[in-house]
């Protein structure tokens, strides 16, 4: 699938090693190697006659025989080998590379991973001294805030947006994704005391990437506690187990899965949120939406976090 | 739909499942649909691992929850439809 190039670059990320022909900045380099994605980049789109599997306001999915495309109206596609192991680039005229780097390392990338059998979330995590604390939610209810914070504080962020896992002896790990966080103005505002300082994660959207500051985690670490962040009906903060069926089902709404129809990547999917779900190391978290006590709602969980 | 009592019944081949803690979830790989079972259906989830008729459940689920015959049969032919007609179990060979 893939056209031969004289030039490429070797990064990691997520825990696994891909290979791009073009330089992506918000990566480190490390020597090359056998990677287990190779991405190109073109500027032609290419038109596909494919079987549509999923269908959302901001990404259509489609498979053909060998391949499946992920197009993202307007901005660009992306062509996915079925095995997930090769990607092609393809940007729409007028799209930057920047948003173009943003769809492929925040989106296409987590679904690329799931499609290799990865257990894929959407979520923030950082290293904590106890461990990984991974943080969960539906947007908008802090979960890149709360990472911030941490990384502010000098806990290293682990990821934000796509957190993969992996089974290491009896030891579930966190990978690291890349440095940053993605935050509204007001986020960045209270973190960073200025949001004009740091650039938009993509044109048009008013997030800003937060880097600069941050230490960020260069190993995988262990998981220590899977945070599902909750709008708070009170404005005390609680932490509570979660056991049972309600686990995984919160962790299947926060998967990334390539392609819903196909059973074997469901099945692995499942297989690695019920994986977490009996670690019984699963709480929800209400924290109060309120920037004066986020210092304080972050000592309970580092304290939460240290309990055995 | 009106059970046949007489049937075999077992869990799908095309879902995926497993326990957390005593419950058992289910994911149904063709629709997608994910289901808890609660503790009860859990237990008639893990008889229906292997080909099982009504009977068999009912006859099980007596004797562990201290129930009659007559109401175990009653919950299990309930369940068992309820089962079926998600497409989580189907009739044994």
């Amino acid at each position: 699938m893939l056209r031969p190039s004289l030039t490429s670059w070797t990064y990691q990320v997520y825990g696994k090693h891909i290979v791009s022909d073009k330089p992506i900045s918000e990566l480190a380099s490390t020597p090359s190697c056998d990677p287990s994605v190779s991405i190109v980049w073109v500027s032609e789109a290419v038109l596909h006659s494919a079987d549509l599997v999923r269908q959302l306001d901001w990404i259509s999915v489609s498979r053909q025989s060998e391949t499946y495309s992920l197009t993202y109206p307007g901005l660009a596609s992306f062509t996915v080998s079925r095995d997930g192991r090769q990607v092609i680039c393809h940007s729409s005229e007028g799209t930057s590379e920047l948003t173009i780097r943003h769809l492929l390392l925040d989106q296409v990338l987590p679904l690329v991973l799931s499609r290799q059998g990865a257990s894929v979330f959407h979520g923030s995590a950082v290293a904590l001294p106890s461990g990984a604390a991974v943080f969960i939610g539906k947007s908008g209810q802090g979960k890149s805030t709360l990472a911030g914070f941490f990384a502010r504080q000098g806990f290293p962020l682990l990821a934000d947006d796509c957190i993969v896992f992996s089974q290491h002896a009896d030891q579930l790990l966190v990978h690291p994704a890349y440095p940053g966080v993605r935050l509204w103005g007001d986020s960045l505002d209270f973190l960073d005391g200025s949001e004009a300082d740091h650039p938009f994660v993509m044109e048009g959207r008013p997030k800003r990437r937060f880097a600069a500051a941050l230490q960020f985690a260069p190993d995988p670490v262990p998981l220590r506690r899977f945070y599902f962040l909750t709008p708070s009906a009170t404005p005390e903060m609680r932490i509570e187990k979660l056991i049972g069926a309600d686990v995984v089902r919160h962790m299947l709404e926060s998967q990334f899965v390539l392609d819903p129809q196909d059973e074997k990547e469901l099945r692995t999917s499942f297989e690695g949120a019920t994986s977490i779900a009996r670690t019984g190391l699963c709480y929800r978290l209400s924290i109060p939406r309120d920037y004066a006590r986020l210092a304080e709602s972050a000592d309970q969980i580092l304290r939460h976090a240290a309990t055995p | 739909m009106v059970l046949d009592l007489t049937k075999t019944w077992v869990a799908s081949q095309r879902l995926a499942s497993s326990e957390i803690g005593s419950e058992a979830v289910v994911l149904n790989l063709v629709d997608g649909k994910y289901y808890g079972l609660n503790d009860m259906a859990s237990r008639v989830w893990r008889e229906l691992q292997h080909p099982r008729t009504v009977h068999q459940i009912a006859a099980t689920l007596a004797a562990e929850y201290e129930v009659s015959e007559d109401q175990a049969r009653l919950d299990v032919v309930q369940l068992i439809t309820e089962l079926h007609n998600r497409q989580l179990i189907e009739a044994a060979p």
